[in-house]
């Protein structure tokens, strides 16, 4: 057999037709069947309308997420949260936070206090490594005790000293 | 290609019933003939086509155009339901009794056209799957190598040498035949 002729016979096979009345009774079946239509994205997915909504959607929601990541979510949405979360004490939380606040401020001033002591102390302590302990000296201590005299009522020193002080 | 087929296929998204009618209308003798060579049955080829016809409609919202006919789209749920078909047959009836299914359930006008489509059906279906295909679809419904390469996912220059082998396998499967 020819190829010509092979694919002549092939082509008769164009007569096959389906029978009309399986053909109409299979449309009217199919037709009859209630597909399902996604209404939201119906609208929203087609034409020239959408895709610039879509466009204009996408670029929204990028600069939303630029904002939150930038500016900070947290002080963005403190308000919206305290507002809106059921079961939150504004007010408590609001007080809870001052207090805290001043706890802080009072123990940066004790360290600041005690920044200041250490110094003093070490100024302190370095004068003494110098001079030495000549002011401890327990020979020294009771030499003034002696010259003072604190016992003796007859002391004249003090005597002088009142003196001079009522004048 | 039906003449606004792209507006029936739009309007048939958007639920109306009458453009998937004239869809139906237009593609169900294609998708009939192209069954009924795949499977030589009367019956089962009305079946299978209705099943192909209610998944389009089913799924009509899945066809974007693309450059793809809305006819290459079809072609393809009516290949996969075949081959669902013949994969369901093959565990329930021998492959001897599906050779049996042949030409008497075919609409012939006379003896000879009986005789000369009986070898020519019988021919088709010792060809390989891909070959039937795209003999049918290539000679029997006029479609292009790009039609055929969409619905069989390879491309043109596949198609023309699975059509050249195919036309030289289905003569040499005929003479064979004609020689017994």
């Amino acid at each position: 057999m020819k190829e010509i002729e092979l694919i002549k016979n092939l082509r008769s096979l164009k007569s096959i037709s389906p029978r009309a009345e399986y053909a109409s009774h299979s449309k009217m079946v199919i037709l009859s069947f209630q597909r399902k239509l996604h209404p939201q994205w119906e609208i929203v997915g087609r034409g020239v309308l959408a895709e610039s909504f879509n466009f204009g959607l996408s670029m929204v929601l990028t600069a939303v997420i630029l904002v939150l990541i930038l500016g900070g979510a947290t002080s963005l949405l403190r308000p919206i949260f305290l507002n809106n979360l059921p079961g939150v004490d504004a007010e408590g939380l609001i007080t809870e936070a001052d207090t805290i606040t001043k706890d802080i401020d009072i123990q940066l001033s004790e360290a600041e206090y005690y920044a200041v002591t250490a110094k003093e102390t070490s100024v302190a302590l370095k004068e003494t490594s110098l001079n030495g302990p000549a002011h401890v000296n327990p020979l020294l201590i009771q030499n003034e005790i002696k010259t003072l005299d604190f016992e003796n009522p007859k002391n004249s020193n003090i005597d002088d000293l009142l003196n001079k002080l009522s004048q | 290609m039906l003449e606004d087929e792209q507006k029936l296929v739009k309007k048939a998204k958007d639920g109306e019933v009458e453009a998937f009618g004239l869809l139906y209308d237009h593609y169900l003798p294609k998708i009939y003939r192209f069954v009924l060579l795949k499977v030589s049955h009367r019956e089962e080829a009305e079946d299978l086509t209705h099943q192909a016809f209610l998944k389009a409609w089913e799924n009509i919202d899945q066809y974007n155009f693309k450059g793809y006919s809305f006819g290459s789209w079809l072609y393809r749920i009516a290949k996969n339901i075949t081959v669902d078909y013949y994969r369901s047959l093959r565990t329930e009836v021998s492959t001897e009794e599906i050779s049996e299914l042949s030409v008497e359930s075919f609409p012939f006008g006379s003896l000879d056209q009986k005789i000369e489509w009986e070898g020519l059906v019988q021919g088709i279906r010792q060809l390989k799957e891909v070959e039937q295909d795209v003999l049918i679809m290539r000679f029997v419904e006029d479609l292009s190598p790009k039609e055929i390469a969409e619905v069989i996912g390879k491309s043109e220059g596949a198609v023309k040498v699975i059509q050249h082998r195919a036309v030289n396998n289905l003569k040499k499967v005929i003479e064979k035949t004609g020689e017994k």
